[in-house]
């Protein structure tokens, strides 16, 4: 039988590690191990990072609890019913989302009392009595330098936000 | 109780025992769920909904694969399609943190949880691998599967896993060793 050559033992380093090497192979491996210092190091690298792997995933599946059973979900095949009420979930997270972001960046852009030409149009000459007017969509940037061109057009107001334009439902026009 | 005894019973209706076969299941499928998807309650509706399918479908199992490599087959399946979804979600949330010029969320659940600096590395390169490479490694290294067993959950052939665990070693190998010094992190000597 002839012996392994550098290259041919690296291949069976690998396959030894998939548990593909039958008994034959195995010693033959062996065989160039002993007399390859090289090889033996890659060996040594190779099982380092297997058992680095285990230690990983052992220490992930810990550090994962399992939630209880819901059997009579599972045996009444409530499967698809859980997975419509995630979707809504998920749904109702993505709103809640967008609605904490929009809520944010309006406050921001209030508070920090933007002058009218940078920031979208909110009159604040109107009386506070009239909610009405108040419109109902406003997007403003946090950041100190507007990255938004505000617009008011056909009566509604509109900003273009890093080339989207985002249009506000205006309120009623002012008398 | 013997598998194949319980199984026969499920198949005649016995609700005990299908109770039996859920609750003996559960803990292995969830296992391999947050394995693949990091989220527990994520995986544990994954594996719910596998149990769910494999309920409705043991008359189709034959008894040529272990149960639990049907198991597998069926909750690896499910995860895939929750990935695919988790992922558009993603996409999603990008896309709007992009045009709201917001900073990026904060790190990501697994880069808390896992303690150990290197093995915390080791962990974000095996999630930055494609799933090719990706799956096999976890069912190797997580799971202790055979490389046979892989390639039958997998339906690919056992030289394919191999070369596929060959690939990942290396990009992991690499992503530990490349670049800068690792201060107090990982020697995987
Ligand atoms: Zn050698």
């Amino acid at each position: 039988m002839s012996e392994l050559n550098h290259e041919q033992a690296k291949q069976a380093l690998l396959r030894e590690a998939d548990g593909l090497l039958d008994a034959e192979q195995a010693a033959g491996l062996q065989r160039h191990l002993a007399g390859c210092a090289d090889c033996r190091h890659e060996q040594a690298e190779l099982r380092g990072l297997e058992e680095s792997l285990r230690e990983t995933f052992r220490e992930h599946s810990q550090s994962r609890a399992m939630p209880p059973l819901a059997r009579g979900r599972v045996l009444a095949g409530g499967a698809a019913l859980s997975r419509v009420t995630r979707e809504q979930r998920m749904i109702l997270a993505a709103a809640m989302l967008a609605l904490v972001l929009l809520a944010w960046t309006v406050g921001v852009g209030v508070w920090a009392g933007w002058p009218p030409d940078q920031a979208l149009r909110i009159d604040k000459t109107r009386p506070a009595t009239q909610p009405s007017s108040v419109p109902t969509l406003a997007v403003m940037a946090p950041s100190p330098t507007p990255t938004f061109e505000p617009l008011v057009m056909d009566g509604q107001e509109k900003a273009v936000i890093m080339g989207r334009l985002i249009v506000a439902t205006p309120g009623p026009k002012d008398g | 109780m013997e598998t194949a005894v319980l199984i026969a019973q499920c198949l005649a209706g016995d609700q005990d025992a299908i109770a039996t076969f859920v609750e003996q299941s559960y803990p292995v499928v969830f296992r391999l769920a947050v394995s693949i998807l990091d989220d527990p309650a994520e995986a544990g509706e994954a594996a719910q909904e596998a149990l769910w399918a494999a309920v409705s479908r043991l008359g189709q199992f034959r008894g040529e694969a272990a149960l639990t490599t049907w198991l597998y087959t069926l909750t690896l399946n499910v995860c895939r399609g929750r990935l695919r979804k988790l992922r558009a979600r993603q996409r999603l949330h990008e896309l709007l943190a992009g045009m709201l010029s917001l900073e990026r969320s904060a790190p990501a659940v697994e880069e808390t949880v896992i303690a150990h600096e290197g093995r915390r590395k080791l962990w974000a390169a095996v999630q930055a691998l494609g799933e090719k490479q990706r799956l096999p490694v976890i069912l190797r290294y997580y799971h202790n599967m055979p490389v046979g067993e892989i390639a039958q959950i997998l339906g690919i052939n056992e030289g394919t896993v191999h070369s596929r665990l060959n690939t990942a070693r290396a990009r992991l190998k690499a992503a530990l060793t490349g670049g800068e010094s690792q201060p107090g992190g990982w020697n995987y000597e």
